[in-house]
């Protein structure tokens, strides 16, 4: 009776493993606002690759290296020394009033400890396809991290809505 | 289309052109990609306007203001043809590059065309 239950419970363990979600990376790079603004919707995330936001000049945040991220959960990333995500800000309205977006970024240290923080920025939707002034988070002071939870939101409605998480180790 | 940009170019002296084509080569080699470093370029531009406006100056003797406008906005049209993807993010022109640098070039080469205008004896040897 006891080893069914310890099968039962190991089969249902698996089952939940192997059906957590997991957000990829999407197969084309974009590098420029433009076409970031154009081919992808209102709200849609992007991992910008190598930018990391430091201080003086080490600090590349101005690379365009967007990789879209698909779907919702675990992701994948390099190993990097900090790490910058970008969303769509363009809706086509020029008529757009200015909307908070917010990005809770919770941080799992390698004592299990967590730690959270929030971002939270004024953004306006813009109607400029080549709109510089993407809402944006850029985590850095990850020595002792090892996985690194985000979720994003926004006032204007639910297109930010969106949870994923990496690991560093 | 090439004949075109190549009648352009003959407007600029060689040293110019080479300048920004061996610094947007050194940029591609370095790794940048796409519409990266697009204002570090805008000011090697100006710059290279400035540098042009110097050689007609100081070769040629030619001092009218409105002759180096009209070799200015004749060097960003060529720029912008050689150089298209870089300034895809340009504010007004970037969303519609594609369209606005080819029918600037055509339009750029039809009125020198028309007006007479050469290359005020530049060697391009």
């Amino acid at each position: 009776m006891l080893s069914r239950k310890i099968v039962g419970t190991a089969v249902t363990l698996l089952l939940g493993l192997s059906s957590a979600t997991a957000a990829e990376l999407g197969p084309s790079q974009y590098n420029s606002y433009r076409d970031l603004h154009l081919e992808t919707s209102y709200g849609a995330l992007f991992f910008n690759e190598s930018a990391i936001r430091a201080k003086g000049p080490r600090s590349n945040e101005s690379l365009k290296r967007f990789w879209p991220v698909i779907g919702i959960g675990d992701l994948i990333l390099p190993k990097q020394n900090g790490y910058c995500f970008v969303i769509n800000h363009y809706t086509g309205n020029p008529d757009e009033a200015v909307q908070l977006y917010r990005v809770d970024i919770t941080k799992t240290l390698l004592d299990g400890n967590t730690s959270s923080e929030r971002v939270e920025e004024p953004y306006t939707p813009t109607s400029d396809p080549v709109s510089a002034r993407l809402p944006s988070v850029c985590i850095s002071g990850i020595a002792n991290v090892t996985r690194i939870g985000l979720r994003f939101s926004s006032t204007h409605d639910t297109s930010f809505n969106r949870e994923i998480a990496f690991r560093l180790d | 289309m090439k004949d075109r940009l190549e009648q352009l170019r003959l407007f600029f002296p060689a040293e110019v052109t080479g300048a920004y084509l061996g610094i947007k080569a050194v940029l591609e080699n370095t790794g940048s990609l796409g519409s990266e470093n697009m204002e570090a370029m805008l000011g090697i531009i100006a710059a290279l306007i400035a540098v042009n406006v110097l050689i007609y100056v100081r070769a040629h003797g030619i001092v009218s203001p409105i002759w180096h406008a009209f070799i200015a906005v004749g060097f960003f049209i060529w720029v912008l043809n050689i150089d298209m993807d870089r300034y895809v993010d340009l504010i007004l022109i970037g969303p519609y590059i594609e369209l606005a640098a080819p029918i600037s070039l055509i339009f750029y080469t039809l009125v020198t065309t028309v007006l007479e205008i050469s290359p005020k004896g530049i060697s391009n040897a």
